[in-house]
């Protein structure tokens, strides 16, 4: 996993790097659970071919199915803690469905070709320096939209309204907008062919 | 009792899942209202706010936007633009530019 920190940005151009609380294990993970079982539920994801799998209390795999345009599907794979849940978003790292869940990396049959829309980024390795202390607060894979705790560890200034909101936002704004770009017209398939 | 009956007949129900929190509002309307009332329902009832800049609001089945059709009645809307009632929201979010 990567470091975490936040990088918290102004738009009058002050910027401040912390790092992001954790919030107490239990309650994390009873509330991901939570949030999780009432989307998978109502938005009958089973039935649509997602699948969860718990690592442990604070951490979950999901799968996600991708369409291409000529309709076939293809599975994605999205490893979920709650460490900072949910005053933070969950984090969120593509992996590989082996053993251990390693880090999928771009150029492989587990990385998604996308053409994204514009909140949403995806970077393979990523760096981020407090700008002021030079102190590392990110490097690794960066699933790089307002829904995911590693976005506000680097040089992002969302609005208000595209900010997480604990209490407004829950795991189900994370997985939904990742199934999205999972979706046409942004994916265009698999960044290296699978083996059958 | 038996005008109630026919006019539930016609009522429509509009299932809108709110992607931000998982949860689902279902709002139940009168064939020849206009889509905007069930918008409004929304927006009062279950978000508690107004409309925003990047709120999007879609037919599931399509991904058409319901912003589009506000003026149509839900019959109308529903036999043209989205057979079936299931609406998804999703407010704004930054990435990549923000």
């Amino acid at each position: 996993m990567s470091q975490a920190g936040v990088a918290l940005r102004r738009r009058s151009g002050w910027r401040l790097g912390l790092t992001l609380p954790r919030t107490d294990p239990e309650v994390a993970a009873r509330t991901l659970k939570r949030h999780l079982d009432e989307f998978w539920i109502n938005r009958s994801l089973a039935k649509k071919g997602w699948t969860r799998q718990p690592l442990d209390d604070l951490h979950v795999v999901v799968s996600i199915p991708a369409t291409r345009a000529d309709g076939a599907k293809d599975d994605y794979y999205v490893h979920l803690g709650a460490e900072y849940y949910d005053v933070y978003p969950a984090t969120v790292l593509l992996v590989v469905p082996d053993q251990g869940w390693s880090r999928a990396r771009a150029g492989s049959p587990w990385w998604p070709k996308l053409k994204p829309p514009g909140w949403f980024g995806l970077h393979d390795d990523y760096e981020y320096r407090d700008p002021q202390s030079g102190a590392l607060l990110h490097k690794g894979q960066l699933v790089c939209f307002s829904m995911g705790a590693e976005y506000y560890v680097s040089n992002h200034a969302p609005t208000d309204e595209q900010r997480w909101q604990q209490g407004r936002h829950t795991v189900a704004a994370t997985l939904s907008r990742l199934s999205e770009v999972l979706s046409q017209p942004y994916y265009e398939g698999p960044d290296a062919p699978r083996n059958p | 009792m038996a005008e109630e009956s026919e006019r539930r007949d016609h009522d429509e129900t509009v299932e809108i899942h709110d992607e931000d929190d998982g949860t689902v509002f279902r709002a139940e309307a009168e064939a020849g209202s206009r889509v905007s009332s069930v918008v409004d329902r929304f927006y009062k009832d279950h978000l508690h706010r107004d409309r925003r800049f990047g709120d999007r609001l879609g037919c599931e089945a399509t991904g058409d936007s319901v912003f589009g059709h506000l003026d149509e009645t839900i019959e109308h809307y529903e036999k043209t633009a989205c057979l079936k009632l299931v609406w998804l929201f999703a407010g704004d979010q930054g990435g990549a530019w923000a």
